[in-house]
């Protein structure tokens, strides 16, 4: 067996590595906040009681639900630009090109999710909201926004762990993230599996961090007025960890 | 088809006497409702219903299930577009304005305001599950009334103590009974000072009827407090 473990430990501590850990990080929370922002007005958008509306988000989940994640980025980052003069400009870096895409392909699936969500709450819940006298942007933020957040938590997880994932796409269109790293490294030291086992590392670490902030988040939304015993973020980490 | 419209049931003289007929001040109806109409595709529901309810007047509409109650309640709570009629509250129409001959339904901001005059108590009461008992009660004072936090607890806190619930304040839905959530809705309703409370299947669960029993004991703390509303109760008969 070929592993030489002075240079695993060299590139998990090398700062190029963890430079690319900071790009990946930094990308999938960009990229997933414009995603679920956008993914939420195409949600509101397929709930519309007029029709073009409806169809217009209708379309939007077809198409970036069929369109493979990295056709899409290639795209955006070598067709657009060809296509709309406004994305030759300097600003139009790879982390811009892949944000944009990549938060567009998570825009369709948290739309879906978020519709999901919107059905699975009683419809008796706006009723009441509105009984009582509030305008419908009170009636979304105060009664139906926080039961919406609580079903949508473990899906929109998912998405995020997806997404954290995906930004590996992004290597393609030679942004600097994780993958691109150990690319690079790679090809001058020809130690495959010492830097790809270092990658699988961190992504691991980055979901686990992500899995205990996910039940520190679900926490917060269990509507009971004492604690139950055996809701301590360890033991939730475990549960979730015994579900997958 | 099969089911009796409502509006039918009323004009059979089935609408009930005031269970505590108590009339004070005018004859001015606070509540009332002018041939109202409503469907549902091809069911009609509401085949044009008239009645008025005094200030002080409990009523309640009895029919058997699927006859409308509920819907005319919505109707009445601005819940749910008429097909034709009025409701007045006051004497004054609501729901709808007048432009250029026509009568148009009021814009969702404007009928939110209107709402908020009429208390409403849902048949499966709805409440809040991501607020506390005392936080049901306080939201329609924080958003709609524009209290501020401090006073809305103040006054939430009364309301929900006078419906007996003061050591379950900070329970949430899933923790309290049938009876609790009922009067967690009923506190949550009052609490806005409404003109009409409308109350739908009131009588299923045991606390409002016993309030209704003793509608000196209730009513008489009520009348010392606050001005108090009429109130339209629905219900129907034991099956
Ligand atoms: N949103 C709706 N869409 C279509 N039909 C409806 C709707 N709401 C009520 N209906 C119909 O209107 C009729 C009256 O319903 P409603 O709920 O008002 O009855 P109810 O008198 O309150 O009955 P119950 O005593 O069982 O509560 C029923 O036939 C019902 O199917
Ligand atoms: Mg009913």
């Amino acid at each position: 067996m070929d592993f030489k473990p002075s240079v695993f430990f060299e590139a998990l501590t090398s700062p190029a590595f963890i430079d690319g850990v900071r790009i990946t990080i930094t990308l999938t929370v960009v990229a997933m906040a414009f995603g679920l922002a956008l993914g939420l007005v195409v949600a509101l958008l397929r709930a519309s009681p007029w029709a073009p509306l409806r169809a217009v988000a209708w379309g939007y989940i077809w198409v970036f639900r069929a369109i493979p994640a990295l056709v899409w980025l290639l795209f955006v980052w070598d067709a657009l630009p060809q296509l709309v003069p406004a994305f030759k400009g300097d600003w139009f870096s790879a982390f811009a090109a892949a944000t944009i895409a990549l938060a567009m392909n998570e825009a369709a699936y948290a739309a879906e999710v978020f519709r999901g969500g919107l059905l699975s709450i009683d419809e008796g819940q706006q009723l009441a909201a509105r009984a009582l006298g509030m305008p419908p942007s009170k009636v979304f933020t105060k009664v139906i926004a926080p039961q919406l957040i609580r079903v949508t938590i473990p899906p929109l997880s998912n998405d995020f762990i997806t997404m954290l994932k995906l930004t590996s796409l992004a290597s393609v269109i030679s942004l600097q993230e994780l993958l691109a790293r150990t690319q690079t490294l790679v090809a001058s030291t020809f130690r495959f599996v010492e830097y790809f086992s270092a990658a699988a590392i961190y992504y691991l670490v980055l979901v686990s961090i992500f899995m205990v902030i996910q039940a520190q988040l679900e926490r917060r939304f269990v509507w009971i007025s004492r604690q139950p015993a055996g809701t301590s973020a360890l033991s939730r980490v475990r549960q979730l960890a015994a579900l997958r | 088809m099969s089911e009796p419209p409502l509006g039918h049931l009323l004009d059979a003289g089935l609408l009930g006497e005031p269970v505590a007929a108590s009339r004070e001040g005018t004859s001015e109806y606070v509540l009332e409702a002018v041939d109202l109409r409503k469907r549902y595709g091809h069911n009609e529901v509401l085949r044009g219903v008239t009645f008025g309810v005094h200030r002080g007047d409990v009523k309640a509409v009895l029919g058997p299930s699927g006859s409308g109650k509920s819907t005319m309640l919505r109707c009445l709570a601005l819940l749910e577009p008429i097909d034709a009629g009025e409701v007045r509250l006051e004497g004054r129409r609501i729901g709808v304005r007048e432009s250029g001959g026509r009568l148009v339904s009021l814009p969702e901001r404007v009928l939110a305001k209107e709402r908020s005059e009429i208390g409403m108590v849902f048949q499966r009461f709805n409440l809040f599950p991501h607020l506390t008992a005392l936080g049901n009660v306080m939201i329609g004072l924080t958003e709609v009334r524009g209290r501020s936090k401090a006073e809305a607890r103040e006054i939430a806190q009364t309301m929900i103590a006078r419906v007996g619930l003061a050591e379950r304040a900070s329970f949430y839905l899933g923790e309290l009974s049938g009876g609790q959530q009922q009067r967690v809705a009923i506190a949550r309703a009052l609490v806005m000072n409404p003109k009409v409370m409308l109350f739908d299947e009131p009588t299923s669960r045991g606390w409002f009827r016993q309030a209704c029993r003793r509608p000196r004991d209730h009513d008489g703390r009520w009348r010392h407090h606050r001005r108090r509303p009429a109130r339209r109760v629905l219900r129907q008969p034991a099956a």
